[in-house]
C-alpha cells in the first residue's frame, strides 16, 4: 500500500539519528528510579518545536518506548520500579536477579519490550480507527469493574496471607482518597497538612514505597547486594531465545492486553502490565514459580507495558484524547505544532502521521541492540559497584525523582514517611505491592463508582447502569473467573488427587 | 548660588538615579529562563495557551519559558505555594478564575482569592453547550423541550466539582426552569471521552472543545455577547433568550512579594505576546476568546469579577457554613 | 523472600490491630464528608476493618505463619530510616546540596561494613562528589529543575 513510501520517509538521517537518540535517552531516564516516562517525554517537548511535526513525533515516541523499556532495569536489579510501569517486572525480575539470573532477566525484558513494542505499533498503523472505538466503548462503570478487577489481582498475587494483601490493598486505597475528592468536591484525611490537598502523588508513592525498604535492608547485612557469581555476564541470548519461543502464546496475549489498556484512556503501562501478568499466571503450568523468579512473568509485563506505546496512540490521533500520561503531553506538542488530532488525521495528514507510525517502528527496532547493549552495561555497573556507594547514590536518586515530578520538596517528605511506614508494614509481613496498586486502582474506582452513581440515577435505575452493560458484563466474569479459578483447579486437583488414590490400590 | 538653587539639581539628579535604578531592576529583565508552572495537568487549555505563549515569548525576550506541571486539587495545590516561591519574577504561575474565586469560598483550600496576584489575563474560554453530531438535540430548544418531559434525566459531563462547567450548568438550568443531572470528570478530556462515547446526553464545556472535537460535536449556545468569530454555526445564549455569560479565564500570576517594577515589566511583556497576530490567529483558531486586561485594569476586572462570582456562589449555596 | 517458621504470626498480628485502628480512625471521620464523597471512605474503611479482625481471628486459632526474623543490623537499619526522614525533612531550610551531602556521607558510614582505610575513604569520597555533583548538575541545568 501507499504506507510503504512512509516507511521511506521514516528511514532519513535524521529521523534516524532522532529515533537513536530518542531510544538511548528514554532507555536511561526510564531507568533511574523516581524519572518516569512521562518525565522524559515532557522534558524533550520544547525541544520538538523547532522540528517537523513528523520528526518530532518520532522523537517523542522514541523516549517514550525507551523510557518504558528502561524502567525494567530498576526493577529487576533494585526492585523498584523505575516507572509505574514496571511494577510488575519486580514480581519476577527482582527474584531472578537474586538468584543469579539478572542477565537473562535484563535480556528477556529487552526482547519482550520490542515485540510489544511491535505488537503495539503494528495495531496503530492498521487498526487504528476502529480501535479507537473501542475506547469510546468504555464509561466510568466500565472503568469501576476494571479497577476492581485490577483489585482482585491483589489477591491471587499471592505473597503470603491474601488476607494481609487484602489489608495492605485497603491500605492503599485510603491512601488514594487523601485530599479534594474529584467529584464532591469534598476536603478529606487531610486535616491540617495542607500539603497534602493534591493528594498523594502516585510516583512519590512509588519510588517510597519500593525503594525505601530496599535502600534499608540493603544496609543491613555485609556482602555484595546481587552476586556475579564469577560468571561473565553475557547476553545469554540463547536460552533467552528459547524461553521466548516457549512462550509465544504469552507474549501474544500480554502484548494484545497491553495494546487495549493503553487504547483506554486513563489505564496506562501499570494497569496492563499486571492485567498480563496475572492472565500468564493463571494459564501457566509454572504458574507456583510466579513470583520467585518464573522468567514467563518478565515476559509478560514487558511485553504489556510496550505494547502500551502504540496502544495509547490510538485514542491520542484519532480521537484526540490521551490514551497514558505521556500522551497528554505529546498531544500539547501537537496542537503547538498546528496539528489537529482527530479521524481526519489519518487522511489529510497521512504523510505525518504514517511517518511518525513508522519511525515508532523503526525507534522499537533499534531498541533490540541499543536496549541489549545498555541492559549489559548497566548490569556490569550494578553488580559491580560497592554496596557502600550504591545505597547513597540510590536515595540521592529517590530525593532527586521524587522532587522532580511536581518540584515539591513535600513530595519528597511523603516518600520517605510512606518508605519507612512500608518498611515497617514490610517487616510485620504486609507486602507493598498491595498497596501501590490500591494507591493507583483506588481513583479509578471511586471516579468510576460515582460518576456511574450519578448516570445511572438519572436514567432511572443504579443497578441496571452497573450490571447491564454488555463490557461490563465480560468484566465481571473475567474477575469472577479469576477469584473462582484458582479454587476450582485445587478441587480438581484433589479429585484427581482421590482418584489417583483409588486406582493405585 | 542659593542654597535653594543648589539642591534643585542635587535633588533632580537623586531622583533620576533612582528612577534610573528602579528601571535598571526591571531592564534586565529577563535574564534567564522563566519557570511557568501550570497548576493542573498536561493537555488541558492551560497548558495548550501557556505553550502557544511560549515561542512568542522568546522572540520578544530572547528568554525561554520553563513549562511544569503541578497539578492537585483543582489547581488549589499550585495556588496554596504561589506566595512561598521567591518573588524575583522567575517563577510565574497560571491562574485562573472562577477558580480562584470559588475555591476559597466553599473551603479550606490553603489561600485567599487575594493571595493571588495576577498580572495579566489573556484569554477567557466560554462556556459551551455541546453535544454530539448525531444527537436527538438540533438546537438548544429540542434540548430545553425533552428536558422538561424527564427532569434530571439528561446528564452533562463537565471538567471538575463547582467548576466554571458547573456553575455554567447550574445558571442554565435556573434560567431555563429545567433540571439536568451534571456528572463531574477530571478534566476536559476525560469530559470529552464521556461525551463522544455516549456515556452521557451532553457535555457543559468550552468553545475550545468545540474546535478540538470539529464535526464529532454540535455546539447548541456558546456563553459569549457575540459568536465567536471562528465558530459562526455556534449560537451565543443571548441571541437564544438565555443572558449567559461567562467561562473560564486565565492569566499569569505571580508571587505576591515579586517587586512592582518587575511585575510591571512582565505585564507589559505579556500584554505584547496578546498583540502578537500569529498569537491571536492560533489563539482563535483553537477556540478562545482573547481579552487583555492589565495592571491599570486589574483591581477593576477582579472586584466586578469577585462580586459576580460570590453572588453566584451564594445563589447555588456553595459557599462554605 | 521470608522462609515461614514455626510460631504464630505475632508481628502480623499486631500490625492487623494497628490497621484496625488506622480503618476505624477513616471511618470515623468520614462522618464529615458529603454523601456521595463518604460512600468509598466507609466502604474501605469497613473493609479494612473486616479483614483485620479476620486476620487476629485467624492468628487466635494459630492459624497463621510467621516469617523468619531478618537477620543483620537493626541499628543500621534504623539509621537509614532515620537519616532518610531528616533529609527529606531538612530540603527546604538546609537545601538541596547541604542536606544530600550530609545525607550521602551518613549513609556511606551506614552502608560500608568493611573496614575504612585511607584508599577506601577518598575513593569513596571522590565518588561521592562525582555522583553528587553530576547528578545535580544535570537535574539543575540540563532538565532545569529548580531544586531548593
Amino acid at each position: 500500500m501507499g504506507s510503504l513510501e512512509y516507511l521511506l520517509a521514516a528511514l532519513t538521517p535524521l529521523n534516524l539519528l532522532l529515533a537513536l537518540a530518542g531510544v538511548v535517552a528514554g532507555t536511561v531516564i526510564g531507568a533511574l528510579p523516581g524519572l518516569t516516562a512521562t518525565m522524559a517525554v515532557a522534558v524533550l517537548v520544547p525541544f520538538t518545536f523547532a522540528m517537523e511535526p513528523a520528526a518530532a513525533l518520532i522523537a517523542l515516541g522514541a523516549i517514550y518506548t525507551g523510557a518504558i523499556y528502561g524502567g525494567a532495569y530498576a526493577a529487576i536489579l533494585l526492585n523498584t520500579p523505575g516507572t509505574p510501569s514496571s511494577i510488575a517486572t519486580t514480581f519476577d525480575g527482582y527474584p531472578m536477579a537474586r538468584g543469579g539470573r539478572g542477565d537473562l532477566a535484563l535480556t528477556l525484558a529487552c526482547l519482550s519490550s520490542v515485540i510489544g513494542g511491535l505488537v503495539g505499533a503494528g495495531f496503530l498503523l492498521l487498526l487504528a480507527p476502529p480501535m479507537a472505538t473501542v475506547a469510546l466503548k468504555f464509561g466510568p462503570v466500565e472503568y469501576f469493574w476494571l479497577a476492581v478487577f485490577g483489585l482482585t489481582l491483589i489477591a491471587s498475587l499471592g505473597e503470603g496471607s491474601t488476607v494481609k494483601g487484602l489489608i495492605g490493598g485497603c491500605v492503599g486505597l485510603l491512601l488514594s482518597m487523601v485530599g479534594v475528592a474529584e467529584v464532591g468536591g469534598d476536603v478529606r484525611y487531610v486535616g491540617e497538612f495542607k500539603a497534602l490537598l493534591g493528594g498523594v502523588d502516585v510516583v512519590s508513592a512509588l519510588i517510597g514505597l519500593y525503594c525505601v525498604p530496599v535502600l534499608i535492608e540493603l544496609v543491613a547485612s555485609p556482602g555484595q547486594h546481587l552476586d556475579a557469581t564469577g560468571r561473565v555476564a553475557s547476553f545469554r541470548l540463547r536460552e533467552a531465545s528459547t524461553l521466548m519461543g516457549r512462550a509465544k502464546f504469552n507474549l501474544a496475549r500480554s502484548s494484545v492486553i497491553g495494546t487495549i489498556v493503553g487504547i483506554l484512556p486513563g489505564a496506562g503501562g501499570s494497569i496492563a502490565s499486571l492485567v498480563a501478568y496475572s492472565e500468564a499466571k493463571r494459564v501457566s503450568p509454572r504458574r507456583a514459580q510466579f513470583g520467585h523468579g518464573e522468567p514467563e512473568g518478565v515476559m509478560a509485563t514487558e511485553s504489556a507495558n510496550n505494547a502500551t506505546v502504540g496502544g495509547g496512540f490510538i485514542p491520542t490521533l484519532v480521537l484526540g484524547i490521551p490514551g497514558t500520561p505521556p500522551d497528554a503531553i505529546i498531544l500539547g506538542a501537537l496542537l503547538v505544532q498546528g496539528i489537529r488530532t482527530g479521524p481526519t488525521l489519518f487522511t489529510e495528514q497521512a504523510p505525518v502521521v504514517y511517518t511518525f507510525i513508522w519511525g515508532l517502528i523503526l525507534a522499537t527496532v533499534i531498541m533490540l541492540p541499543v536496549g541489549l547493549l545498555i541492559g549489559r552495561f548497566a548490569f556490569k555497573s550494578i553488580v559491580a559497584i560497592p554496596k557502600a556507594v550504591l545505597v547513597p547514590a540510590v536515595a540521592l536518586l529517590t530525593v532527586l525523582g521524587s522532587f522532580a515530578v511536581h518540584n515539591n520538596p513535600h513530595e519528597v517528605q511523603q516518600m520517605v514517611v510512606l518508605g519507612v511506614a512500608a518498611w515497617v508494614l514490610g517487616r510485620l509481613g504486609f507486602s507493598a505491592s498491595p498497596i501501590v496498586l490500591g494507591l493507583i486502582l483506588g481513583s479509578i474506582a471511586e471516579r468510576g463508582f460515582v460518576q456511574g452513581h450519578l448516570i445511572g440515577g438519572a436514567r432511572g435505575s443504579v443497578v441496571a447502569e452497573f450490571l447491564g452493560r454488555p463490557i461490563s458484563i465480560a468484566i465481571i466474569a473475567f474477575i469472577l473467573l479469576g477469584l473462582l479459578w484458582p479454587w476450582w483447579v485445587k478441587r480438581r486437583q484433589a479429585r484427581q488427587g482421590q482418584q489417583g488414590a483409588t486406582t493405585n490400590e | 548660588m542659593t542654597r535653594l538653587a543648589r539642591t534643585i539639581p542635587a535633588t533632580l539628579g537623586g531622583l533620576a538615579l533612582a528612577a534610573a535604578a528602579t528601571l535598571a531592576g526591571a531592564a534586565g529583565y529577563p535574564e534567564k529562563t522563566v519557570n511557568y508552572i501550570i497548576p493542573f495537568g498536561p493537555g488541558g487549555e492551560s497548558d495548550v495557551s501557556a505553550r502557544l505563549q511560549e515561542p512568542v515569548f522568546k522572540k520578544l525576550t530572547g528568554q525561554s519559558l520553563a513549562i511544569q506541571y503541578k497539578p492537585g486539587a483543582g489547581g488549589a495545590a499550585g495556588w496554596a505555594q504561589l506566595n512561598s516561591i521567591a518573588g524575583d519574577g522567575y517563577t510565574v504561575m497560571g491562574s485562573n478564575l472562577p477558580h480562584i474565586v470559588l475555591q476559597p469560598l466553599q473551603k479550606d483550600v490553603g489561600y485567599k482569592t487575594d493571595d493571588i496576584t495576577t498580572v495579566f489575563w489573556f484569554h477567557f474560554t466560554p462556556d459551551a453547550l455541546l453535544v454530539t453530531a448525531d444527537s436527538p438535540f438540533k438546537t438548544l430548544k429540542d434540548f430545553i423541550e425533552a428536558a422538561k418531559k424527564a427532569p434530571g434525566s439528561i446528564t452533562l459531563s463537565g471538567s471538575g466539582t463547582n467548576s466554571s462547567n458547573h456553575l455554567a450548568q447550574q445558571q442554565f438550568d435556573k434560567m431555563a426552569g429545567i433540571k439536568t443531572t451534571y456528572v463531574p470528570f477530571g478534566g476536559t478530556g476525560p469530559s470529552n471521552t464521556a461525551l463522544l462515547g455516549k456515556q452521557v446526553g451532553g457535555s457543559f464545556g468550552y468553545s475550545t472543545i468545540q474546535m478540538m472535537l470539529g464535526a464529532q460535536v454540535r455546539c447548541l449556545a456558546v456563553a459569549m455577547e457575540a459568536r465567536h468569530p471562528k465558530l459562526p454555526d455556534c449560537p451565543t445564549f443571548k441571541e437564544q433568550g438565555y443572558n449567559l455569560v461567562g467561562g473560564a479565564y486565565r492569566g499569569v500570576a505571580v508571587p505576591k512579594s515579586t517587586p512592582p517594577d518587575v511585575q510591571a515589566k512582565l505585564a507589559d511583556i505579556l500584554a505584547k505576546v496578546n498583540a502578537d497576530p500569529e498569537f491571536i490567529r492560533k489563539m482563535e483558531e483553537g477556540g478562545f476568546a482573547m481579552i487583555n486586561v492589565g495592571p491599570a485594569q486589574m483591581p477593576g476586572f477582579m472586584a466586578e469579577i469577585k462580586a459576580r462570582y460570590e453572588a453566584l456562589a451564594k445563589e447555588m449555596g456553595i459557599v462554605k457554613q | 523472600m521470608n522462609e515461614p517458621s514455626p510460631g504464630r504470626d505475632t508481628p502480623g498480628a499486631i500490625g492487623s490491630a494497628l490497621l484496625v485502628g488506622v480503618g476505624v480512625a477513616a471511618l470515623v471521620y468520614s462522618s464529615e464528608f458529603s454523601d456521595l464523597g463518604a460512600v468509598f471512605p466507609l466502604a474501605i474503611g469497613g473493609l479494612m476493618v473486616a479483614m483485620g479482625v479476620l486476620y487476629l481471628v485467624f492468628y487466635a486459632m494459630g492459624r497463621t505463619q510467621r516469617a523468619a526474623p531478618a537477620a543483620g543490623s537493626n541499628l543500621r537499619r534504623a539509621g537509614v530510616a532515620v537519616v532518610m526522614l531528616a533529609w527529606a525533612f531538612a530540603l527546604p531550610s538546609l537545601g538541596f546540596l547541604a542536606s544530600s551531602a550530609i545525607a550521602f556521607v551518613l549513609l556511606l558510614m551506614l552502608a560500608n561494613h568493611e573496614r575504612w582505610t585511607l584508599r577506601t575513604v577518598l575513593l569513596y569520597g571522590a565518588t561521592g562528589v562525582l555522583v553528587l555533583g553530576g547528578l545535580y548538575a544535570l537535574f539543575k541545568h540540563a532538565l532545569q529543575v529548580p531544586l531548593p
